[in-house]
This record gives C-alpha cells, sequence and structure tokens, in this order.
C-alpha cells in the first residue's frame, strides 16, 4: 500500500505540474479560439532561461521568476509579431494552427543552434522526500502543489472579479461585440498571451526542477500531456483543465507503479482516447450546454 | 447657429466587394437628439454603411465624423468610448454572462480592462463598480429587466434581447446608437415594449439611426428618413414625402417586386 500511496503521491505532483501547463493553454483557447502548437516552447524557454541565469545566481527562485518573464514575453512578442498579422488576413483556424506549429519548430531550432540537441543540466540541490500522510514528497513538491492551487485560485479571481477578466470573457464570448462596446478587444488578447505565457513559463520551471536535466524538447514532449489534460477537460474550461490534469496526472503515475515507467505517455493518450469515446466534448461538456440553453 | 447641430455624419463612403460596389457615394447625416430613419430595399446597402459607421468594415473612400472629429480610421472599440453605439439585426448578447454582467462589461468607466489598474487601483475601482452598479440597477429597472437580473442572457426572449441592448447603449453613455432592424427577431406582442424602449432612448438625448423595413413604425418614429438604392441616397424627407418620390416607386413598388418575381 506505501508504494501505492508514493505513486499517488508522485501523481498529485505531476497533476499539478500538468495543471500549470494545461490552465496557461486552456485560458489561452478559450480567447483566441486556436489552439497553440508553440504552447510547449514557452515551458523550454523559461526552462532554459533558468539554465543561463544560474551562471548569475543559485537562487532557484530567482531564476524562476526571470524564466517566466523571459516565457511572458516571448508569448507577447510572437502574438504581436506573428499572430496578430496573420489572424487580421486569415479567418480560418486551421492556418493558425499550422502557423503555431511553426513557431514551435523554430524556437525549438533556435535553442538547438544556442545549446545542442542534448541534454542540459540545472543543479538543483539534492533532497530526500519526507512523509507526508500516506506520501513522499520533496519541499519542491510541496511547493509546486501549493503554487498550482494558487495559480488556478488567482486565475479564479481574475477571471471573475476583474474587470479584465470580464473584459477576458467578453472578448471570448463574441470578439464583435465586444469590440463595439469599447473593450479594446486587440489589448485584451495581447495581456491574455502574457498571462498564459508567465503561467506557461512557471509551469516550465517547475518540471525544469522537478527532472533537473532536459532538452530542447523539454516542452514538445510535456504539449502532448498538456493536450490530454485540457481535451479530457473539456477545451476552454478552466476546472476542466485542473480535474483532467489531475486524472491524467495520477493515472499515468499510478500505472507507472504497475507498468513500466516507460508507458507513460502511452498511458495519458490512452485516458485521451477512452475519455473521448464516452464524452466526446470532454468530462464538462454537459456543463456548458446547461448554461447556455 | 444656423445650421443644426450635427453629432455624426458619413460622407462620401465608397465601399466594394470583389469589385461589386456596395456603397457608391453614399452621404447621411444625423442632427443631435433627432431620430432619422433609413430604409431601401435589401442589397441597398444599409447594413453596409451601419458597419461602416460602427467601425468593423472600413470604407474604400469617404469620412465617418462625429461631432467633427475624423473617426473614419479609428477601431471599434475606440469609436465606441467615443459615444457611439449599435445593435445589430440578430441581437447579440454575451449569453453566457447574467443580464447585469451583460450591462458591467459595457460601463463607461474604461481602462478598466487595464491589467495594472485591476490589480493596482482596487478601492478607487470598487467606487466606480458602486456608482456604475448603482445605474445599471435603475436601467434594468427602466426597461423592465430587473427581475431577470441575474439569470443568463442566453434564456432572453427576442424582445427582452433588445431591451437588453438598448439598456447596454444606455449605461455605456453613448450619444449616437445605430439600430438595425430592432423589431427584428421581435414577438409583436412585445414589439410595442421595443418601440417604447426606442423612445426611451431618444428621450435620454441619443441620437439615433433607424434602419427598419416596417415603414409605419418609421413613420411613427422618425420625422426625417433617407431612402436608400444600390449603394446610395437618393431620396430624403418624410414617409409623406417620400411616399410621392420616383425612390419609393422604384424601390418599394417597382423594381424589388420584380426582382422578388425573379
Amino acid at each position: 500500500m506505501s508504494g501505492f500511496g508514493q505513486a499517488l503521491g508522485f501523481g498529485i505532483v505531476s497533476a499539478a505540474l500538468i495543471a500549470l501547463s494545461a490552465v496557461a493553454m486552456s485560458m489561452q483557447f478559450g480567447v483566441t479560439k486556436h489552439a497553440n502548437f508553440a504552447h510547449g516552447e514557452l515551458l523550454t524557454i523559461s526552462a532554459f532561461t533558468m539554465v543561463l541565469m544560474q551562471k548569475v545566481t543559485q537562487n532557484l527562485f530567482l531564476d524562476a521568476a526571470v524564466g517566466i518573464c523571459v516565457s511572458a514575453a516571448l508569448a507577447w512578442v510572437i502574438n504581436k509579431t506573428i499572430l496578430q498579422p496573420f489572424r487580421r488576413v486569415v479567418k480560418r483556424l486551421i492556418i493558425m494552427l499550422i502557423v503555431t506549429a511553426s513557431v514551435s519548430q523554430i524556437v525549438q531550432s533556435l535553442l538547438a543552434v544556442g545549446f545542442g540537441t542534448n541534454y542540459v543540466v540545472l543543479s538543483v540541490p539534492s533532497e530526500t522526500g519526507r512523509h507526508i500522510g500516506p506520501f513522499v514528497w520533496t519541499t519542491i513538491d510541496v511547493i509546486i502543489i501549493v503554487l498550482a492551487i494558487l495559480v488556478v485560485a488567482l486565475l479564479h479571481i481574475l477571471l471573475h472579479y476583474t474587470s479584465f477578466g470580464k473584459a477576458q470573457r467578453a472578448v471570448a464570448d463574441d470578439v464583435d461585440l465586444a469590440r463595439i462596446v469599447g473593450i479594446n478587444s486587440g489589448a485584451v488578447i495581447s495581456r491574455t498571451w502574457l498571462l498564459t505565457g508567465a503561467v506557461a513559463g512557471l509551469a516550465g520551471s517547475a518540471l525544469a526542477v522537478t527532472i533537473g536535466t532536459f532538452s530542447n524538447l523539454l516542452g514538445f514532449t510535456f504539449l502532448l500531456v498538456t493536450f490530454a489534460a485540457v481535451i479530457v477537460g473539456g477545451v476552454g474550461k478552466m476546472y476542466g483543465a485542473v480535474v483532467g490534469s489531475l486524472i491524467v496526472g495520477i493515472v499515468t503515475e499510478v500505472s507507472g507503479y504497475y507498468l513500466s515507467s516507460g508507458y507513460k505517455q502511452v498511458i495519458a493518450l490512452g485516458v485521451l482516447i477512452v475519455v473521448l469515446l464516452v464524452r466526446p466534448n470532454g468530462f464538462f461538456a454537459t456543463f456548458v450546454a446547461d448554461t447556455k440553453a | 447657429m444656423e445650421t443644426p447641430d450635427i453629432v455624426l455624419e458619413a460622407l462620401d463612403i465608397h465601399k466594394s466587394f470583389g469589385g461589386v460596389p456596395a456603397l457608391d457615394g453614399c452621404s447621411i447625416t444625423l442632427p443631435r437628439g433627432s431620430v432619422t430613419g433609413l430604409i431601401g430595399p435589401n442589397g441597398s446597402g444599409k447594413s453596409t454603411l451601419i458597419e461602416i459607421i460602427s467601425g468593423l468594415l472600413a470604407p474604400d473612400r469617404g469620412t465617418v465624423r462625429m461631432a467633427g472629429t475624423n473617426i473614419t480610421s479609428w477601431p471599434p472599440y475606440r469609436r465606441s468610448r467615443h459615444g457611439l453605439a449599435r445593435t445589430f439585426q440578430v441581437s447579440r448578447l454575451w449569453e453566457k454572462l447574467s443580464v447585469a454582467e451583460n450591462l458591467m462589461a459595457a460601463t463607461p468607466s474604461r481602462g478598466r480592462d487595464d491589467l495594472w489598474r485591476t490589480y493596482f487601483g482596487r478601492r478607487a475601482l470598487r467606487k466606480a463598480d458602486e456608482a456604475d452598479r448603482d445605474v445599471i440597477y435603475q436601467t434594468l429597472s427602466g426597461f423592465d429587466l430587473w427581475r431577470l437580473r441575474d439569470e443568463p442572457a442566453g434564456v432572453l426572449s427576442g424582445g427582452q434581447a433588445r431591451l437588453l441592448e438598448f439598456s447596454r447603449i444606455m449605461v455605456s453613455g453613448a450619444t449616437v446608437a445605430l439600430l438595425d432592424e430592432p423589431l427584428a427577431g421581435v414577438n409583436p406582442v412585445m414589439a410595442d415594449s421595443v418601440l417604447s424602449g426606442v423612445r426611451q432612448l431618444n428621450d435620454r438625448g441619443i441620437t439615433l439611426l433607424l434602419v427598419e423595413h416596417n415603414l409605419s413604425v418609421v413613420e411613427k418614429l422618425c420625422p426625417m428618413v433617407y431612402g436608400m438604392e444600390t449603394g446610395q441616397v437618393t431620396a430624403s424627407g418624410s414617409i409623406s414625402e417620400l411616399v410621392n418620390t420616383q425612390f419609393f416607386a422604384d424601390a418599394y413598388i417597382g423594381r424589388s417586386r420584380e426582382r422578388r418575381k425573379s
């Protein structure tokens, strides 16, 4: 049983990591209506920034803070320089998908030019896990879980109780109407990207600290799991993304306890397929139908 | 002043879609406080004109002016903040937001979609919010939507949705509103409430441009009417004046009948 508890503990940490990435993606998708295949690179750039920053300071929090800023800036720049001009001329979402996939490849290649395709190392103070209830967690694990909960809570407050959140929901719902009543939809979309980049950057830093060694494909590999969580929960819904992350995170880690951990990705996508077979619009599909009726 | 105070004017507007002209030198002016009608057969360019005045479409040529300011190149949100509002043929509301929230999103204490002020100006914002809330509740009562304030806007009937759109114009502090067929999709039972809603807007001093097919409605509400045909204003005056013009013969009796047959 202790082995299972331990696996469950890992699952929760893993879910927290996925949730950070998935919540960011879900918010961005809700506002811009197209998937972002370069989402993984927002995580990667933050992780690599941390590696670079370690040459300046060993304080991981400071390194992560810079990583988050760089990732937010990258998201903002990608939107301003590439996505926004494209959105002005093309209406078809498939084009936007291809554009973001290209951005993903470009960022990956640029990282390969700068760092090579080999693994880089982020030095993290070694730490043995402590028993917390049935779980075995390191301090870093606990910090990540707390951060994930905090971020979800903050985003909830932002979306529901601030005027920026209201403007964001207005743009997500009907962008022309938003513009007509005086909401600067371009600015709202810009800031959504900034926020998405920041949260994805946090996910990237947390991921980097957890695994320590990684390549320029760090985020791209994580993209699949993020997609799985977002889709399992129901696209564009923040709580769907959280629940999806919990399901994907826990199922993969717990199954890793019984099977070889090499199957983790397979299991994650297996969960996705099974959920979509049963609920084609994700877990929270009916919820939306209810509020729309 | 000799000339009436002009709140909004569109001058010599041209717009074509793929080489086909939709507007071909169209001009209208709206005197302050007026309710001006805009009539004409389908395809005469009324909707295109509304899209261009509200900024959702850019004209190929021509000028849009609001109270003397050239706003032709302004994005829609800026026009809205300058006091220009509109409704759509099919009511557009944020269906997932509540009735009251639909109005909160349209209140004029702007700069509040600003992320930084959201975090660092909480106290000032709360005060502004409370002031807005009073206006919103008064407006909802005025349009008989008070009891529906917490319902999602998606549940409203066609007529109620229209009244919510009017409420939105009211709380936005608009000075000019373009109403694109306000009776479209409205149950006849609600038509009178919608029409009195139009009058309420005008009583508040909001200048209105009313696109409408129902001529008796136009006659009741609009002392001054523009008649459009093939992208141009070809007649103007009161309905009783227009009835005897060539425009009327062409647009409402002759050509449009023929077109309908074919």
